[in-house]
């Protein structure tokens, strides 16, 4: 079924951040814990839809020389919204995602599926491809996070599985997971998985 | 009317800022009751971090509400170095420290030389929080004083709690600002803050002798309770920082106020 092919193929076949290699910014940020890895992930995800909602039901009437910029405006205005509600209903969460809410306006998927993807096809293509990419782009960030809350605090959204030794446990936590490197070596091995399993991913040199 | 014409240009261009400035608009405005709630509560958060109350599990807003009947809310009137009497001049419940620190009635411009914090102009009337011993007490134990000041990219608004004995720092933290995450944003960071900890501001003389020096704070250097090592990468930051402690701190800030304290104790 077509909308399923849209919807699942950026999960795995054509990952904005494995293949596509987009977005990568923000992961490397807010995937020190799971909670904020969730919330962002579901962030873009939403804004990449409804952008591409937008972006595709007016795609006939933008004038080509003002496109990039009416993609934008619809792309910030749905961020300051996104954020204005996080600081409303979920303001502890806000203040540690701080400023990167702010940063899904660069957040090249965002922009990348709304040009390459929203003014060729229709709205509702485009709202599924949106979540799709967002899927894919949140597989990637709650599997960093899964590793760098695991080893870098011992825990797993907030809950304490592996006890540190500064609290008398046996584990001791790996800083270098609670430091943003950690977060490109993740990546890396991650897309090294993906190549191995589907090597049409790989590409020539 | 073709799409590309410059007439169409234009107005698409209107319509749709005049539908995104009402959509953004429209959500900002309709989310702000909320998100102030939000703010008060989180400010109420920061106070009791510093306050040395000790609250188990999550701070939900009603456990917040309860500790706080261990703070005593008072406004400083800072030029006369005296609390203001309980209900004098200001409603504790719609003291606005933003409205009062704005409005010239309240307010005072400083001098540029004095003006460390790089903050222009300052209130006359301050809300501090005295942290009584328990609930029932009227001994203080702590005073929790607001300070801010320009950092580099904001205005760093903290607060710096202080024995109410020995004016040694007993906690500091900042409840909003915009500094360089990672960088000046690191005065978020609590093994920074920490560092804090038993410093001293005043020395035997009640002169003024805090600094945030470049170089890191050995522990053998006699000075050493008088300062607090700046951050690495954060220059401005902690220049701006520098600054504001040593204006609210100084003759011009809460010093006459604290001297006040040291010598004639606090009547609640």
């Amino acid at each position: 079924m077509k909308m399923k092919k849209i919807l699942l193929d950026p999960v795995i076949n054509n990952n904005p951040i494995g293949l596509q290699i987009l977005g990568i910014c923000s992961a490397l940020a807010v995937t020190t814990k799971m909670e904020t890895a969730l919330v962002m992930s579901l962030a873009v995800t939403l804004v990449t839809a409804f952008s591409s909602f937008f972006v595709s039901l007016i795609r006939d009437y933008i004038p080509s020389s003002v496109r990039i910029i009416v993609q934008m405006t619809i792309i910030a205005s749905l961020v300051i919204v996104a954020d204005q509600l996080m600081r409303a209903y979920i303001f502890e969460i806000s203040k540690s995602l701080s400023v990167y809410v702010g940063l899904i306006i660069t957040n090249c998927i965002v922009m990348g599926r709304a040009e390459g993807y929203a003014m060729k096809n229709g709205p509702i293509d485009s709202f599924i491809d949106g979540i799709g990419n967002g899927l894919g782009y949140s597989v990637i960030l709650m599997s960093v996070a899964f590793f760098r809350e695991l080893l870098g605090s011992g825990s797993l959204f907030g809950v304490q599985i592996l006890k540190l030794t500064t609290s008398g446990g046996h584990y001791e936590a790996n800083g270098l997971m609670l430091l943003a490197p950690s977060a490109f070596f993740l990546i890396a091995l991650i897309i090294w998985l993906i190549r191995t399993f589907k090597k049409e991913q790989i590409e020539n040199d | 009317m073709k799409k590309d014409s410059t007439f169409s240009t234009i107005l698409i261009s209107f319509a749709l800022c005049v539908i995104c400035s009402l959509l953004v608009s429209g959500s900002v405005v309709l989310l702000k009751p909320l998100q102030e709630e939000n703010k008060k509560l989180d400010f109420k958060k920061s106070v009791l971090k510093v306050s040395g109350i000790g609250i188990d599990g999550d701070l939900t807003k009603d456990k917040v509400d309860s500790a706080f009947k261990q703070i005593e809310t008072r406004i400083l009137d800072i030029e006369a170095g005296e609390l203001l009497r309980k209900g004098e001049k200001f409603d504790l419940e719609k003291f606005d420290p933003g409205s009062i620190r704005r409005d010239p009635a309240t307010s005072k411009s400083i001098e540029a030389a004095l003006d460390k914090g790089n903050i222009k102009s300052r209130e006359l009337f301050l809300r501090i929080f005295l942290v009584k011993d328990s609930p029932e007490s009227s001994t203080i134990n702590r005073i929790v004083l607001p300070i801010h000041g320009k950092g580099l990219w904001s205005t760093m608004f903290g607060l710096i709690a202080v024995d109410a004995k020995d004016f040694s720092i007993k906690g500091i933290t900042f409840y909003e600002h915009g500094e360089t995450p990672g960088l000046g944003g690191e005065i978020d960071n609590p093994i920074w803050q920490a560092k804090w900890l038993d410093k001293k501001i005043y020395d035997d003389n009640f002169q003024f002798k805090f600094s945030i020096p470049k170089a890191s704070v050995s522990d053998s250097d006699p000075e050493a309770k008088f300062k607090v090592s700046a951050i690495s990468g954060a220059t401005l930051t902690s220049n701006g920082l520098r600054g504001t402690v040593e204006y609210w701190f100084g003759s011009d800030g809460l010093q006459k106020f604290l001297k006040n304290v040291k010598e004639r104790g606090i009547n609640l």
